[in-house]
């Protein structure tokens, strides 16, 4: 009678391949997810409990607040960069040159020479859409890309992924300068404050991603000329359909009863686009992949 | 001796599609400035018609001012949207005597005005020609404003004042530009703009 050996029978080791790059989407999802929770639990707690804070405690919140985008993306995607056996250089240098050249141009072209607060409030919700679409939009949009364009653009670039990395990195820069610049020259309350955060990071995220795709096709899929200038125009669109919402939201509607600030409303508002344009972008970037994929096949 | 060569890598590498799209890219952003450029200045130009058969008087004030013909005067409007003191134009007539001075009737408003505005001072008359190369006199002045209610515990704010006068058809014209002194200077383009359109 044969005995069954008592060795243990170990399948030999499967090659895995090493994936050389940081997974972008995963930071990016962890990032925004983690910025949903602190806004949506700052908003929540505020209204349930309407807790009262003093000024001086507001302020340090707010502060730390205004910093939670940039904290996030150092902790998820700056340095786990530095652990990838290929990581993308120049994070760092484009949110800190996006960030000054928001400081130094995006907010006086803004607020200086469009003088924006002085007539587009005033106009009906379409014109407002337009309005911001060429003000805010173009400017925010087109610095980033010159940024982009003269940093990164093409050499840096060596997969699809690139271009979102890179893009955010710049979004992270230039939302934290408009965020610093509201709450220092607006000093909201904190719920407002939130709200407003929010609102900054979500515009600037959800443009960057599209921008990116455009980015990502001209320099990786050598695209039809005409898709990075309609990624920039979309991308500005995005910011000007937001920008009227976040105040028109944020106020609510006058009745008899008066006007109610609805923060909750809005923070939903924006949780639903930063889930549904992010999607949006992923699967764009899918379909890419998969027909490099098929005519990658199709020429073996 | 050995040649060491640096490669720093700068070289722009694009092919002949990137380097249209980047083109057009910038193209489209100057051409959307511009664009916004041009939506605000119509925005902020934006006037609305006003026309008076009885007074034979038709003017454009900005989109968006309140007016109003209830006060001794044709009609004024308000800039509502100033915080603090609302920028205001207003168009008045006076009935005068045929030998009665440009002059005479200013010195009248001074001394009414010093009346009833707080710290009511002149500054000044000069010559003042109209859009139509009618010569007017202008009056500035400055006074302080405080807001009606006391227990709103506003601040006061300093109005600069310009008054226009010209005598036609035996009445005397004035057209006023009243507004906080940190915007006068803006709110001038505003009132040289609404000389520009008025006919009387």
């Amino acid at each position: 009678m044969s005995q069954l050996s008592n060795a243990r029978i170990i399948a030999p080791p499967i090659e895995e391949e090493v994936y050389p790059y940081r997974r972008v989407w995963r930071s990016i999802g962890i990032q925004i997810s983690m910025m949903l929770l602190v806004s949506i639990a700052i908003v929540l707690l505020n209204e349930i409990f309407a807790i009262e804070l003093n000024g001086v405690l507001t302020f340090i919140i707010t502060i730390v607040l205004v910093a939670l985008p940039t904290l996030l993306w150092l902790i998820f995607s700056v340095i786990p960069e530095r652990f990838a056996s290929q990581p993308r250089n120049h994070l760092l240098s484009l949110a800190v040159i996006t960030g000054l050249t928001a400081s130094s141009i995006g907010i006086p072209f803004v607020q200086d020479f469009f003088q924006i607060q002085q007539w587009i409030p005033l106009q009906s919700a379409f014109e407002r859409i337009i309005g911001y679409t060429f003000t805010v939009g173009i400017i925010d949009t087109g610095l980033k890309f010159i940024v982009l364009r003269y940093l990164v653009f093409p050499n840096s670039f060596r997969i699809r992924t690139d271009a979102i990395a890179f893009c955010v990195a710049c979004a992270i820069g230039y939302t934290s300068v408009i965020n610093l610049d509201l709450i220092v020259n607006i000093r909201p309350t904190l719920t407002i404050a939130t709200v407003y955060v929010l609102g900054n990071y979500t515009m600037q995220i959800v443009s960057s991603l599209i921008l990116s795709y455009g980015l990502s096709q001209t320099a990786l899929d050598n695209a039809l000329p005409l898709l990075l200038p309609v990624t920039i125009i979309v991308s500005a669109f995005l910011i000007g359909l937001l920008s009227p919402l976040e105040s028109g939201l944020v106020n609510g509607a006058l009745t008899l009863d008066g006007s109610f600030a609805r923060p909750l409303f809005v923070t939903f508002f924006f949780t639903a686009m930063l889930i549904i344009v992010p999607t949006i972008v992923l699967f764009l970037y899918t379909v890419a992949e998969r027909r490099e994929e098929e005519k990658y096949s199709s020429d073996q | 001796m050995s040649l060491v060569e640096i490669n720093l890598s700068t070289e722009n590498t694009l092919t002949p599609r990137q380097r249209i799209a980047t083109y057009v890219s910038v193209f489209v952003i100057f051409i959307g400035i511009y664009f916004g450029y041009v939506i605000r200045e119509s925005a902020i130009n934006q006037t609305v018609v006003y026309s008076n058969v009885q007074a034979g008087l038709i003017a454009s004030y900005p989109d968006g001012w309140l007016i109003d013909e209830d006060g001794d005067y044709i009609f004024r409007v308000r800039d509502m949207s100033n915080l603090g003191f609302k920028t205001v134009i207003q168009v008045q007539t006076l009935p005068v005597n045929t030998d009665v001075a440009e002059r005479n009737l200013l010195d009248q408003l001074t001394l009414s005005r010093s009346q009833f505005l707080i710290d009511y001072n002149v500054l000044g008359y000069s010559e003042f020609t109209l859009p139509n190369e009618d010569v007017a006199i202008a009056m500035n002045y400055t006074f302080v404003s405080r807001d009606t209610s006391p227990f709103l515990e506003g601040i006061s704010s300093v109005v600069v004042g310009l008054d226009i006068l010209t005598i036609q058809r035996g009445q005397a014209l004035i057209i006023t530009l009243r507004a906080d002194a940190s915007i006068y200077e803006q709110a001038l383009t505003t009132f040289n703009n609404f000389l520009s359109d008025l006919n009387y």
